[in-house]
């Protein structure tokens, strides 16, 4: 009602056409530190790294290796616990998501607005996200056994294969809501308060409200919770190494890559995961991210 | 103006990241910057000098960096009063301990140091273990030296701080592990220490009946289901002639099922643990030991190595524990598990590799009763003093009088891949008991050959 698609930018200037230069180029200074230090810590590594995914590298304090050819990949995806290590990944990635995002969003709703109180409550909920990852899996491992274990008289859901998933998500989610909360109070107060007004005035009740004007709107914020929150949950590594260290249930895919290359020395293998693991995430954060755009509106 | 403002703010920025890359008083300021980090990751501690020196032969400085995975405090302790005590003899010689959590960390740490140049004096571990180390020469052959000879080691000590026949480690003291119990507990209700199956079943149910809980499990550290199985896999192992099951385990060569006393170790091992308690899997050690001393359990399966904690938990407290090695039958056929716990090797290409021998032969020789008396751990060599714990004096006579079954003794240890192999299958059994899933032993042992021959696909 209130929201329009946004339209496509038409540009007939070339990408390095003066006019671009003069335009974009400023911004793309700034944002140059950044990029090296990105392209010198990430992209030169990981294209490094191919090379030894094609060889049966062992040991990492080792130079010997022979090459196989593809042979890491092929073992890699049709080995039952390589993809089992994929599986417990995106389990615990959907539920990270999906609670961490309901959650925060739910909270925001509640907060959006500036108050005293408001703010003391904001800044609690966002508390957690500044706890180390591997300090919040041992403070809930012992909330887990010492609490919830002793007061319901079940067990802790880290030593049960069918919910340590669930388990260490729950730690996650407590962990970042608060962070997504803030963005998507970010979002909310972005909006513009005449378009409330007005849908007031043609009569739009509340729930109308929410779906035509807020949940359009917040568009960008979605676009920036989930598909971050979607790629941290998909390397996770700290919290089944911190507390279900020996549960297989709780293996994920960084565990894997780390396991079989400094601890198991078939570093070669371990490139491979790794490679294997990184071309899925970009795949996966790239659609979500496009999908999303293509959703925005403009105010 | 604004824009001229911008391209000057880039600019610094620029020359900033750029000179960070080449000028070499940066170099070492990062540098700096990242041993102080690393150091607080490592939890580093650095012995101090207490006494006054004693004049040696030498006045050379040295900085031994010792890296380990010493969790217990009382481990720690130990160490760094061996190095003050030999800081006393070499007062330049300063200590770097750089700790890790073997089941963790410690090797991915070491080696990633390794690569990257670092070149660690003290290596602890038991080369058997670490391969690599060996492989790559980054362990000293040890095997003419003569202090080590010297000391009349037993042939399963030195086989484990063996790889190929030759000697790479030094090996301070030893490990078992069998049941800890609470003698105020058993001596409340009148039970004695059984000495076979039957027996201990008896005193399970004994206490539960009394309303006690017989058992406090930790199976969130994946080696107390080993130490479980242990007993009765390396006993009958080693009265088989099956020294070579591991090697031939890991060859491929044979299955798990070609043993058939790994089942029966299952067996036994799941009927311990009708009594488990809810929280056996999600128990750590240290929860575990918090447990047992406020008496929470009677007894705990658990190693030597927690005796110290153990001491330490206790403190003023009116807690007494005994040990007695769990039975495996109703032969009475079980035997005391030995393997060398603290073993260390040198690394010739660290730059006081010299010194750093000296220290190793000081702590296997001069210090070893320093540690002994710290961690109250029985030392290899046999000698011993009045300040340890008569139960660790008795762990020490049995070893001495030979009726053990010793690690040392099999051809090759399992890799770490085939441990952790080893360890999931072995926790996944457990859990499956202590949750009432149903799994059995020949389960067990189908999920733990298929793990094993994934090792062996995926090794080329």
């Amino acid at each position: 009602m209130v929201a329009k698609t946004r339209k496509k930018q038409e540009h007939t200037h070339p990408v390095f056409s003066r006019y671009n230069l003069r335009i974009h180029g400023g911004n793309m200074l700034f944002m140059l530190p950044a990029l090296i230090i990105y392209i010198a810590v990430v992209l030169i590594p990981f294209f490094q790294g191919i090379p030894y995914s094609l060889t049966n590298w062992k040991s990492i304090i080792s130079d010997k290796m022979i090459f196989v050819g593809l042979k890491n990949y092929t073992t890699l995806l049709t080995n039952k616990y390589f993809l089992d290590t994929f599986l417990n990944t995106f389990k615990f990635t959907a539920i990270y998501l999906l609670g961490a995002n309901i959650l925060g969003l739910f909270l925001a709703m509640i907060l959006w607005r500036s108050s005293r109180f408001n703010n003391i409550v904001r800044t609690v909920m966002f508390m957690p996200f500044t706890v180390s990852l591997v300090g919040a899996a041992i403070v809930w491992s012992y909330v887990y056994t010492d609490i919830i274990s002793s007061l319901f008289e079940v067990m802790s859901p880290l030593g049960c294969s069918s919910q340590v998933i669930g388990g260490m998500a729950v730690i996650a989610i407590w962990r970042d809501m608060g962070y997504c909360m803030l963005i998507y109070i970010a979002g909310l107060q972005s909006i513009p308060t005449e378009y409330y007004e007005a849908a007031r005035v043609d009569g739009a009740s509340s729930f109308q409200r929410i779906k035509h004007i807020t949940l359009p709107l917040l568009i960008p914020a979605f676009t920036s919770n989930i598909t971050l929150l979607l790629a941290w949950g998909l390397k996770v590594f700290d919290y089944p190494m911190a507390v279900a260290r020996n549960m297989e249930a709780a293996k994920t895919t960084t565990m894997y890559v780390y396991d079989n290359i400094f601890g198991f020395s078939k570093a070669g293998l371990g490139q491979a995961a790794a490679i294997i693991t990184t071309v899925v995430l970009l795949i996966l954060t790239t659609a979500v991210s496009r999908m999303f755009r293509k959703l925005e509106v403009e105010a | 103006m604004k824009k001229l403002w911008a391209l000057m703010l880039v600019g610094v920025m620029m020359t900033g990241i750029l000179t960070g890359c080449s000028s070499d008083k940066t170099d070492e300021i990062s540098t700096k910057t990242e041993t102080e980090t690393t150091t607080d990751a490592k939890s580093e501690t650095k012995a101090e000098t207490t006494t006054e020196p004693i004049a040696e032969d030498t006045d050379k400085e040295a900085v031994i960096q010792v890296f380990h995975y010493m969790t217990q405090e009382t481990k720690r302790t130990g160490l760094e009063a061996v190095e003050a005590k030999f800081q006393e003899k070499y007062p330049n010689v300063t200590f770097e301990n750089l700790f890790y959590n073997q089941g963790t960390d410690y090797f991915p740490q070491l080696s990633t140091a390794l690569a990257s140049g670092e070149q660690p004096e003290v290596i602890m571990g038991n080369p058997g273990l670490y391969p690599d180390l060996i492989t790559e020469g980054y362990a000293m052959d040890l095997s003419d030296n003569e202090i080590v000879n010297s000391l009349n080691l037993s042939s399963g000590d030195l086989g484990d701080v063996s790889s190929d026949g030759k000697i790479f480690g030094f090996p301070i003291d030893f490990k078992t592990w069998g049941v800890f119990y609470n003698v105020k507990m058993f001596d409340e209700l009148g039970l004695k220490v059984p000495t076979t199956q039957t027996e201990l079943m008896e005193v399970c149910k004994k206490l539960e009946e009394a309303g006690r809980d017989p058992w406090i499990h930790a199976f969130a550290d994946a080696v107390f289901g080993d130490i479980e199985m242990r007993n009765t896999v390396w006993t009958r192992a080693l009265q088989n002639g099956d020294n070579d099951i591991f090697e031939q385990l890991m060859s491929g060569d044979k299955k798990v099922t070609d043993y058939t006393y790994i089942k029966e170790g299952l067996e036994v091992w799941q009927e311990r643990m009708q009594w488990a308690r809810d929280d056996a899997m999600s128990n750590n050690q240290d929860k575990s030991l918090e447990l047992f001393v406020a008496g929470q359990g009677a007894m705990l399966y658990t190693g030597s190595w927690s005796v110290g904690d153990l001491v330490a938990k206790i403190g003023d407290g009116d807690f007494e524990f005994n040990f007695f090695v769990a039975p495996i039958d109703d032969s009475n056929s079980q035997k005391l598990n030995v393997q060398v716990d603290q073993a260390f090797m040198v690394n010739p290409h660290s730059e006081y590799s010299d010194m750093a021998l000296k220290f190793m032969e000081f702590w296997i020789t001069d210090g070893a009763l320093i540690w002994s008396e710290n961690t109250q751990l029985p030392l290899c060599t046999g000698v011993s003093s009045d300040n340890l714990l008569p139960l660790i004096k008795t762990i020490a006579e049995i070893k001495g009088s030979g009726t053990i079954s010793h690690y040392g003794d099999f051809t090759k240890p399992f890799s770490s891949e085939f441990t952790t192999a080893w360890r999931q299958s072995l926790t996944s059994f457990a859990e499956s008991c202590v949750s009432g899933g149903g799994m059995t032993p020949d389960e067990c042992l189908v999920n733990m050959q298929a793990l094993f021959d994934d090792i062996i696909a995926t090794s080329y």
